[in-house]
């Protein structure tokens, strides 16, 4: 090996280290919230995807009329795999308690017999669930990762977006005033 | 009063580190042994200074001072013993204080201990865990100062988080700190090494068993990590791959190809560049989980409380020292010449493939972790890493070096031959084959790779034993003399066999608890019963019970097994009216062939219409646990090693003549 490119090999370390620093520092960004991401589709209509049900549940799949009608449709995004969804399933159960919000599920990147069993073990919120193997409808609603939610109004316009698990605060505080402002 | 003593220590802590990095860095670079020999009674006030700190804090605990911020926000005046006591670390400003504790306590330790050191050496190391010592006292006393008080004291705390109320918290962090904290002083160590521009087997020797503690110390932290997570989240599974969880196991993957390659430099002083390269990622990727795990950067279960401005001093903090040492590194490393050659087939080259290997895997975790990050700020798309990367990634790159740590014990340094190891092979490769393929059937068949995982863990514990045969002879010498072979074995030789061997016990019960776990979900009456994995579980009622600072449910479940009675399952749903959050507490029943795992789940329905019951049955489990914990009584053992003595010391002192 040439000098010169020895020199550069032990360099590299150095480099990498700043690239992701660099990364970091970014990242760090006081308006970057990560639990609560700006959405592009903040008051814009919800993507029109049609999934399929998730085999073995018992409910149907979802279809874009469903996002219209309901005073407020709450749209969360899921995985089995997912701790932090565990974690926030029991504020969804409350949240279906609701008047006048129709709940949907999208299933994103899942095991069917696995998500049946985790609605089973934890309880069943939703009016229908979406199985949504390969990620698609993720990409549609532009999502940073599971779980997430988006409220929508009788229109099918997002109106909200939170990222990350609802806790039993945020839904009192946060969540639930939303709701009211959607549905007027 | 207390909380101004610990407040004052600190500040006098820092003045002190301050001393401590200056002085004995230019003593050192000027030959001056007074400034030189500063070090140590600097290290040992530092250390006493923080530890008088921390025992104010711990005492500010202990008789629930809520005019402590820190405490009001943590605490509870009804919080049992234990928890008072664990929770003075369970936050972030107090786990912050237990890791400059952990810091100095190194510190100390070389002062103490290092007795043989090159004076200039020892200065440089004991100057630069001082350095990175004023790095975070000054982000404590600036950002994080667990001493705040407040005017007027709120009358109760506000409790600890009820999932951290648990004996685990009292030894979790303290384990992983002393791993993470452990490898700062190996790297105060490499980058003394590069100031002074020599590496040596003697370094190399000071290097390990340092490398070892912080190892060893990781290995039972993260492993009591998995077993809390496994008990306290009620759902069974041991790992998530959550990014607090990877940023844990990153430093010991790096620590453990830094252990394989320190032997390499002190037995054939070949991989010094390499080495000290480790020896910096080690550090380096401790301190990355600290800020990733502090700053809200990514978010996570274990997450601490969020503050951007944190974030940027700890930033900043990284980025002089991953920044500084990765640019000495690369202005000094290229003038650190390669040492012994070897052969192409050789322990050298069993080490080295095993290095690829453990920073490949490595280098897949960093990726999985920060991937969602990196492409959110360069796309703006988002995206999600879960298991399903892990299984096609991770776990491919562990058949090979699981292979490879059967074999490479059993090559010798320099040059090897594999027509003679490999023949020796035969018998635990066969018998391999035979228990992966009986064990799975006994459990049930299973997919090709769960059947594979089994033969591995068999392969990794047979070799570790045939090895241990062959060195002492066995059935080739006499009984007798293999057992005084036996006692006669070096520490290391040890170390080494119960650590692969643990490996292989722990993924025999990655492999029966991921494919074949069973789970029952039913909603029972009193009365009623569920089966599961030959086991008849009734639920003969559900109690309610008050405890300290909670109220619970207990379910009585009495398992059977073809009618005789086995045990009674006692799982709890609690509820913290102060935190007003409910935890589940799941009982479990250990056996070495599985574990009964049951919890009492959310009943929101009137009783009437029964309790929601999970259940589960994990093959194998526990030997996670037994495993990792043979692992880390390895890394004991060969912590206290003795370098082996060269021969031209023992030379040094002649028998006399007769």
């Amino acid at each position: 090996m040439r000098k010169g490119t020895k020199g550069l090999l032990f360099l590299l370390p150095s480099l990498i280290f700043v690239a992701a620093a660099v990364g970091f520092f970014f990242g760090l960004d006081p308006d970057r919230d990560p639990r609560a991401i700006p959405s592009p589709l903040v008051d814009h209509a919800a993507p029109e995807v049609s999934l399929p049900a998730v085999a073995g549940l018992g409910l149907p799949g979802i279809e874009p009329e469903m996002l219209k009608g309901s005073p407020v449709t709450v749209v969360n995004l899921w995985a089995s795999w997912c701790a932090p969804c565990r974690i926030e399933h029991p504020q969804l159960m409350k949240l279906a308690k609701e008047p006048g919000v129709r709940m949907l599920g999208i299933d994103y990147r899942d095991r069917a017999d696995s998500a049946v069993t985790f609605l089973r073990e934890l309880g069943n919120p939703f009016e229908a669930v979406g199985f949504d193997l390969e990620g698609r409808a993720g990409i549609d609603w532009g999502i940073t990762g599971v779980p997430e939610t988006f409220f929508l109004d009788s229109e099918g316009r997002v109106r909200h977006r939170h990222t990350g698990p609802i806790d039993a605060d945020t839904l009192k505080n946060n969540i639930l005033p939303r709701i009211r402002e959607i549905a007027g | 009063m207390i909380p101004e003593l610990g407040h004052y220590a600190l500040v006098l802590a820092l003045l002190v580190a301050l001393a401590q990095t200056i002085l004995p860095l230019y003593g050192a670079h000027r030959g001056a042994g007074r400034l030189m020999a500063f070090a140590e009674p600097a290290a040992y006030l530092q250390f006493l200074l923080l530890a008088l700190s921390f025992v104010a804090l711990v005492q500010s605990y202990l008789v629930s001072d809520f005019t402590v911020v820190n405490v009001a926000q943590n605490s509870h005046s009804l919080k049992p013993f234990l928890y008072k006591l664990a929770g003075a670390w369970g936050n972030h400003e107090g786990s912050l204080l237990l890791w400059v504790l952990m810091l100095a306590f190194f510190g100390a330790a070389v002062a103490l201990f290092g007795s043989n050191l090159p004076a200039s050496l020892r200065a440089r190391v004991l100057a630069i865990q001082a350095l990175i010592a004023v790095g975070f006292l000054v982000f404590m006393l600036a950002t994080s100062n667990p001493f705040l008080r407040v005017i007027p004291p709120p009358l109760d705390g506000r409790d600890l988080n009820p999932l951290l109320q648990d004996p685990g918290l009292a030894f979790h962090p303290p384990l992983l700190y002393l791993g993470y904290v452990g490898f700062s002083l190996v790297f105060s160590f490499a980058v003394a090494a590069l100031i002074e521009g020599r590496i040596d087997p003697a370094w190399a020797r000071w290097v390990r068993p340092w490398t070892l503690v912080a190892w060893t110390a990781l290995t039972a932290g993260i492993a009591l990590g998995a077993r809390w997570a496994y008990y306290e989240l009620g759902w069974g599974g041991w790992w998530f791959w959550d990014p607090v969880e990877n940023v844990s196991f990153m430093p010991w993957l790096a620590g453990t190809a830094l252990l394989h390659c320190v032997s390499v430099v002190e037995k054939r002083e070949a991989f010094r560049a390499w080495t000290v390269l480790l020896a910096i990622l080690a550090f380096s990727l401790s301190l990355l989980g600290t800020f990733i795990v502090r700053s809200g950067l990514l978010t996570s279960v274990h997450a601490f409380a969020v503050d951007p401005e944190r974030g940027v001093f700890i930033l900043a903090l990284l980025f002089i020292a991953i920044g500084g040492s990765f640019a000495l590194y690369a202005w000094r490393a290229p003038k650190l010449t390669a040492g012994g050659s070897f052969n192409t087939i050789s322990r050298e080259s069993g080490l080295l493939l095993n290095n690829l290997l453990l920073s490949a895997a490595c280098g897949t975790v960093l990726v999985g972790t920060l991937y969602p990050l990196f492409l959110e700020l360069i796309t703006g798309n988002v995206v999600s890493v879960g298991p399903p990367f892990y299984n096609k990634t991770f776990v491919p790159l562990m058949i090979p070096l699981v292979i490879l740590m059967g074999i490479g014990p059993f090559l010798p340094w320099k040059k090897a031959e594999l027509g003679k190891v490999l023949p020796r092979l035969i018998w635990p490769a066969l018998a391999s084959v035979a228990i992966g393929v009986i064990a799975a059937m006994l459990l049930g068949g299973g997919p090709v790779m769960a059947v594979l995982f089994l033969g591995f863990a068999a392969w990794l514990v047979l070799t570790s034993l045939f090895e241990l045969a062959e060195r002492i002879r066995l059935f080739r010498a006499p009984l007798g003399d293999s057992l005084a072979r036996l006692t006669g074995l070096p520490r290391r030789q040890w170390g080494m066999t119960l650590a692969h061997a643990g490996l292989g016990l722990a993924i025999a019960g990655m492999a029966g608890s991921t494919v074949w776990k069973q789970e029952r979900i039913e909603t029972l009456q009193p009365g009623q019963s569920l089966e599961i994995a030959g086991y008849e579980l009734t639920l003969e009622g559900v109690e309610f019970l008050t405890g300290p600072n909670y109220q619970s449910e207990q379910a009585i479940l009495r398992v059977t097994a073809d009618g005789d009675p086995i045990t009674v399952l006692r799982p709890e749903r609690r509820f913290y009216p102060v935190q007003q959050m409910p935890t589940t507490e799941a009982a479990i029943r250990v056996t070495v062939g599985g574990d009964l795992y049951a919890v009492l789940g959310e009943t929101d329905q009137a009783a009437s219409e029964g309790y929601l019951l999970r259940v589960y049955y994990e093959p194998l489990v526990v030997w996670i646990f037994i495993g990792t914990l043979v692992m880390a009584v390895g890394g004991i053992i060969s912590i206290a090693a003795r370098a082996p003595v060269r021969k031209e010391k023992r030379q040094a002192h002649p028998q006399p003549a007769e």
